[in-house]
């Protein structure tokens, strides 16, 4: 599983590092960025999906399944 | 509908007010009518005010700062003090600027090594409370934890100047203060931040006021009124509404002895607690935009220079977006609700005002790991003041 982050969406709610920090972190302003690049580690898919969904501002989406 | 329940809706509309805790008492209800009959309406009071009741609409108003301006002012009714509340009220390469100037000092890495300073606090102060069996929990943790952490960022001392002042701004005009009372509570905040100002001009030190002294808009350095309102205006944000939410979550565990009993069992649930507390209970329940050009918002039209409220209170309740949306799911994350905004006037300090919810809890429950209400009545979650609970002091001091 990967997943992306749409920088120009982002503002900062930092609910995905929150929920799934194996995939995503926040740079110094706060914004998303990847963590391994986008891939998922095995076993944190069902994590990965809650912070995509969980995203206020919708800038995050499931790359490849 | 028939022509009856039309009436009734119209009437709800026309006279609505967000301010108005008789309503926020019964919102799930309102806020359910308004978004079915009529999802952008609008109402007559202060001035006269647009309003986007479901989230789908407050997320396209609050993402488009281009059609939808914050310059023109966010609050509805204005506090009144005739400055800007910045970067709240920003728009453009301004507001860019403050927030880069800002958003690392605010940022989860940042905020995270916080918590050691926020719990010290916290537990020094439900300490103090613990022997007694009963507090007024608004008084003696949610309004100083927030007032602590913020003069400490800020570099300044605590000043009973601070609560008396911004309650002034925050809530004068509601309550019917007069236009004097808030200037003068506004003068006194303002004239204590500028002494702190020039005080660190010649001597700048490693807090947030020195920081902000710094800042610059496309290579312009601000200017001494842009600096001015940003402090005072970190210092308002960073205490009203984190004392709100700190209010609102302890109330719901005094009220509902259920999911204390959870959060006391697994701490690790507080965090699921502070979502759904700031879901339900949204402390900051709408700000305003302008728009800047004759537009439409979900099929209605809205000419230039019309103010349009982002009721989040509603959005956050919204069933297209949230299962049983006005249900408390402990056991639910609800990622996606927007207590903190939409788009890029995001709340910068959410991170910091998460930490202190949380913390807040925390501390009280790991000693006072039963309470309640006070005898009288709930004075619910949707207004600021008073929260009396009791406990019984042997179990707490076991529990210590």
């Amino acid at each position: 599983m990967k997943v992306a982050i749409d920088r120009d969406m982002c503002v900062g709610h930092a609910q995905c590092s929150a929920i799934c920090p194996s995939v995503f972190g926040n740079d110094e302003f706060g914004y998303a960025v990847l963590v391994t690049g986008g891939e998922v580690p095995e076993g944190d898919e069902a994590d990965a999906r809650l912070a995509v969904e969980s995203c206020p501002e919708r800038a995050l989406s499931v790359a490849a399944e | 509908m028939s022509d009856e329940q039309r009436g009734a809706v119209a009437e709800l509309a026309a006279t609505f007010d967000h301010n108005d805790h008789a309503m926020r008492s019964r919102c799930a209800e309102v806020y359910a009518t308004l978004r079915g009959a009529c999802p952008v309406f609008h109402s007559d009071k202060w001035g006269g005010f647009w309003v986007a009741s479901r989230y789908e609409d407050v997320y396209e108003v609050g993402r488009d700062p281009e059609r939808f301006a914050s310059g023109e002012g966010v609050m509805v009714p204005p506090m009144g003090h005739g400055r800007p509340l910045t970067p709240m009220e920003a728009d453009g390469p301004e507001h860019e600027a403050y927030r880069r100037l800002l958003l690392p000092s605010f940022a989860p890495a940042q905020v995270a090594r916080m918590e050691r300073d926020v719990r010290a606090l916290a537990a020094s102060l439900v300490e103090d409370v613990v022997p007694t069996g009963r507090a007024d929990l608004y008084e003696t943790l949610a309004k100083p934890l927030p007032l602590l952490m913020i003069t400490l960022l800020l570099g300044i001392e605590r000043d009973e100047l601070f609560w008396e002042a911004t309650d002034t701004l925050m809530y004068g005009r509601l309550s019917g203060a007069r236009e004097a009372e808030v200037l003068t509570a506004a003068r006194d905040l303002y004239a204590f931040m500028q002494r702190e100002i020039d005080r660190r001009r010649d001597a700048p030190t490693d807090d947030l006021i020195s920081l902000m002294m710094t800042g610059d808009v496309q290579g312009r350095p601000f200017t001494p009124d842009e600096v001015l309102d940003l402090c005072c205006f970190m210092l308002v944000a960073g205490l009203e509404n984190t004392a709100f939410g700190i209010r609102a979550t302890l109330r719901h565990l005094a009220v509902h002895p259920e999911h204390l009993a959870t959060v006391v069992a697994d701490p690790d649930a507080v965090t699921n607690l502070v979502e759904q507390s700031l879901r339900l209970y949204t402390p900051v329940t709408a700000l305003a935009r302008t728009t800047t050009t004759d537009t439409e918002v979900a099929g209605q039209s809205i000419r230039a220079g019309e103010r349009i409220l982002l009721l989040f209170g509603s959005a956050n309740r919204d069933a297209a977006v949230f299962e049983e949306p006005d249900e408390f799911h402990l056991d639910r994350r609800d990622g996606r609700h927007i207590a903190f905004g939409i788009g890029p006037h995001r709340c910068i300090g959410s991170h910091l005002a998460r930490l202190e919810i949380r913390i807040a809890v925390e501390e009280f429950i790991r000693r006072v790991p039963s309470f309640r209400l006070a005898p009288g009545p709930d004075p619910g979650w949707y207004q600021a003041g008073p929260l009396e609970v009791e406990w019984d002091v042997d179990a707490a001091r076991a529990a210590g």
